[in-house]
């Protein structure tokens, strides 16, 4: 039982940092219908900004450079993406296979960029000392880096709810993703919705890949290992809807715990993939719908 | 001896709550870890979130040298064990000299480690292989090194004649505080290699390969 | 007529010309690279051709029935861990011998029931076949029938293969894990693999499949269900209304492209490195596959096995010349062909051509240009 429990807080702890990098995928994927390959290495250097101000800011100011990371790789991972949309993407709208390809293609240079610029070995980023250790409460033990993870992925959905739900710029979002010609004819300057979208979409790769920094060491493969369970939770979770990426990112995550602890860890994710397709085989638009993506 | 799990991880992974979990339920005594290179940092970290420290779980690894464990951080894995054939605390004049070179060269927080030893010895070797054929040519250089000798920082290493492997040392190791390993075992000199299992009584049946 | 179906009948003195390609390449293959490649490289160029293989499969399927597969990675490992199994079975002289992994790890006592009916090489030849053609149509009835298309179709292609690689990786006692299968000292017809001699009757044989592929893909083309699978990726919906059922025809081409992913797989654990293990078939490797073709033109057959071949050829030259230029290469050269040259190496050559004849329309196999569904 003891066992369950543990690998049930796995479950939510491996569904935060899906619910984290799959928030920025489905203002990206929901607005545009761009589906971003290099939204991974846009976590990668997430996590070389919090080893770069590590490095800067030295030793002895651990925490002080954990949390400035935060907001500095959210700038910093934004404008990647909005450099990528305002060179790349912006030409292949309407093209979505295209621009799957295209951005795979950047995420190749972005890895190698990587490779060269920080080594091809893996890097450290020193946890501060309050995120070493963890607690034990009724047989769990919570890690302190997996908590603040999860708190961090339920702070950062709360403040995209707001973004989204209540502020102008993201009733302006939601207009453009229900209907983009309509939106713009009603005065809504779409380009610039969209690059805002962008922005903030791989903004939060960036915050994504500096949480990430906490559980491993950063390397240039790091949004690899990530990146396809994030895509999955956004087709399970339905385009564009805050809630079912929520759903969707803490179901995938218990049930690839639970799958790769009753069987095996390699099992596991064959498991999760069958549970997938059956599951679109009643919804295919996911769990909160949409429109029909058969007649889009 | 029962082993009680055996688990495998794709290269490069970081997620590796579910295998500390299971490690955890399986209440064993020791883990044989095989994972290489950078996956080991993930796995140590999420250990030591699991609560199991050296003290509480001894972990043998095979991929772990002075290099991972700088990565790693020194106090998340002192007290583990670790097998190769050099450290940088080996004694002897040759090796002091590596690492006061290496240190020099790369910087003084850089340690030297089994596999930063075996590239500069084989450089070595091939070179003096090379000088003793009097040419690059790579059957030449193959037959001068048979039986070549050098003074390696892990001691004296001598290449085999019948499958160019060269003789070593086999030592296991414990992870101190400092991030550097203490020899604790290790064999009555250096070891003659065998590629092709000839003296494993388990390895008796195999069929020899005919190429 | 639509201007698609026309340009699927060529004039004739475009047939002529096509046909006189396709027997200079053929001699350019069976007779002049034997005879002016070293065997290393003859070696490697037979993997070249069976790559070539897949990328007909995805330029079938991608090009001409707008489904992105970026899975085949799986279907190519499919068939070669089939055909790998024999060989490891044969080079141990047959079952109940154990391959010499499973002894080398001590971890099985007698052959586990997968492997048993391996030892036949019948078997093992159409399981190669059956096993990647049946699983694509299953999953893709399933797939297709809940209309699931364009980018969220490449996704789970992209996720079943990421998850075959996993399955493989974890199964060392069963299938060797992250190390593979390697078959070089084994042998298949009674040729050995790691013969020099035996390998360049092996690589005619790869030339052969090759060829017999790409006409038997041509005609798919040709025929009536070809004009129907351009028609459902240019307007699924328009298909469907009319009373067809796009998931067949879809099926279809997938089936195939997973039944040619196989047979390629087949081929290239008897050639090139002689091994097949979890580092050919996982993400990596099946959207690389997908570079190939869409360097060569997506829609083009003649496209997809130029670039195979092409790309790969420069991936060898620039990776052992400059290793750490080559990611940079292949992604600029991917988002170079993708976002400004979707037509390919296919599109420059019918441009050539155009310009060359100065006549608007003579004999252009692929002007039909690729028109992106919505999502």
């Amino acid at each position: 039982m003891e066992a369950i429990l543990n690998q049930l807080f796995a479950g939510v702890s491996y569904g935060s940092i899906l619910l984290l990098i799959a928030l920025g995928l489905t203002f990206t994927f929901g607005q545009m219908g761009v589906i971003n390959m290099a939204h991974g290495e846009f976590i990668m250097f997430g996590a070389y900004t919090t080893y770069v101000l590590q490095e800067v800011l030295g030793k002895d100011q651990i925490t002080y450079a954990f949390l400035l990371s935060l907001p500095i790789a959210l700038v910093v991972a934004g404008a990647m993406g909005l450099l990528l949309e305002i060179t790349l993407i912006k030409r292949l709208y309407g093209r979505p296979l295209d621009t799957l390809l295209v951005t795979w293609g950047v995420a190749l240079v972005l890895q190698q960029l990587a490779r060269d610029i920080f080594g091809a070995n893996n890097v450290e980023v020193v946890s501060p000392s309050w995120l070493d250790g963890g607690i034990t409460i009724a047989g769990v033990d919570m890690a302190y880096n997996r908590l603040f993870i999860i708190g961090l992925s339920l702070a950062i959905t709360a403040a995209a709810w707001v973004v989204v739900g209540k502020l102008k710029q993201g009733r302006r979002m939601r207009a453009v993703m229900q209907n983009r010609q309509l939106a713009g004819a009603s005065g809504i300057n779409t380009p610039s919705v969209d690059r805002r979208t962008f922005f903030l979409g791989s903004g939060l790769a960036g915050v994504a890949g500096v949480a990430i920094t906490q559980l491993g060491s950063v390397g240039p493969n790091l949004g690899t290992n990530y990146i396809i369970d994030a895509f999955l939770v956004v087709i399970v979770g339905g385009l564009g809807h805050l809630r079912g990426a929520v759903i969707a990112a803490l179901s995938l995550g218990i049930l690839n715990s639970l799958a790769e602890y009753w069987s095996s860890a390699s099992l596991g994710k064959v498991i999760v993939f069958l549970a997938i397709v059956v599951f679109l085989q009643f919804r295919p638009e996911g769990i909160v719908a949409s429109e029909s993506r058969g007649l889009a | 001896m029962e082993i009680t799990g055996e688990e495998y991880a794709p290269l490069g992974s970081t997620e590796f709550s579910t295998i500390v979990n299971k490690v955890k339920a399986s209440d064993s005594d020791a883990v044989f870890n095989t994972l290489n290179g950078d996956s080991n940092v993930a796995f140590f970290k999420q250990l030591d979130g699991a609560g199991l420290p050296s003290s509480k779980l001894p972990i043998v690894s095979v991929s772990i040298a002075e290099d991972e464990v700088r990565a790693i951080g020194a106090d998340k894995v002192k007290g583990q064990i670790v097998a190769w054939n050099y450290y940088q605390t080996t004694p002897g004049a040759a090796n002091e000299k590596f690492v006061k070179a290496y240190k020099a060269a790369y910087g003084d927080d850089r340690v030297t480690d089994d596999p930063i030893e075996a590239a500069y010895v084989a450089v070595y070797l091939w070179a003096a292989a090379v000088e003793k054929a009097g040419t690059t040519d790579v059957e030449k250089v193959k037959e001068a090194s048979k039986g070549l000798e050098f003074d390696a920082p892990e001691g004296k290493v001598v290449v085999d004649g019948e499958n160019q492997h060269i003789t070593k040392t086999a030592r296991i190791g414990v992870i101190n505080e400092e991030g550097l390993i203490d020899t604790v075992w290790e064999s009555d000199g250096p070891i003659k290699p065998d590629p092709f299992l000839e003296t494993y009584p388990w390895a008796k049946g195999m069929k020899p390969v005919d190429g | 007529m639509s201007q698609f179906a026309k340009s699927f009948l060529p004039s004739t003195r475009g047939e002529w010309s096509s046909r006189a390609t396709f027997v200079g390449v053929a001699i350019l293959f069976l007779f002049v690279f034997p005879a002016w490649l070293s065997d290393s490289r003859l070696d490697l160029m037979s993997s070249y051709v069976a790559y070539a293989i897949v990328a007909l499969g995805i330029a079938i399927a991608w090009g001409n029935g707008g489904m992105l597969v970026l899975g085949q990675g799986l279907f190519f490992g499919l068939g070669a861990y089939c055909v790998a199994m024999y060989l490891a079975l044969v080079e141990v002289g047959g079952a109940p011998n154990l391959p010499q992994f499973m002894t080398l790890l001590g971890s099985q006592e007698t052959l586990p029931a997968l492997w048993k009916p391996f030892n036949n090489l019948w078997f093992a030849l159409s399981a190669a076949v059956i096993v990647p053609v049946a699983l694509a149509a299953t999953l893709g009835t399933l797939i297709f029938r809940s209309r699931i298309r364009g980018p969220y179709f490449a996704i789970l292609t992209q996720a079943l293969a990421g998850a075959f690689g996993i399955l493989l990786i974890g199964n060392i006692t069963l299938i060797n894990g992250t190390n593979g299968i390697t078959t070089s000292f084994s042998e298949i017809f009674g040729l050995k693999l790691a013969e020099p001699e035996d390998q360049k009757v092996l690589y005619t044989i790869c030339v052969i499949a090759l060829g017999v592929a790409f006409l038997l893909s041509r005609q798919m083309l040709k025929s009536r269900y070809g004009r129907l699978l351009l028609a459902v990726r240019d307007a699924e919906d328009r298909v469907r209304f009319l009373g067809y059922s796009a998931t067949k025809i879809k099926v279809i081409a997938f089936a195939t492209s997973a039944g040619l992913a196989g047979v390629a797989g087949a081929l290239f654990v008897l050639v090139g490195p002689k091994i097949i293990s979890p580092a050919s078939v996982g993400i990596i490797p099946s959207i690389t596959m997908v570079v190939w073709v869409a360097v060569g033109g997506r829609a083009s057959l003649a496209g997809a096995i130029a670039g195979a071949i092409l790309v790969n050829t420069a991936e060898f030259e620039i990776s052992s010349a400059a290793p750490e230029y080559w990611l940079y290469f292949q992604g600029a050269l991917f988002i170079g062909v993708v976002a400004f040259a979707p037509q390919g190496l296919a599109g420059a050559a019918t441009w050539l051509k155009s310009k060359i004849t100065s006549r608007g329309d003579s004999g252009a196999t692929s002007t039909a240009k690729p028109v992106e569904e919505a999502a």
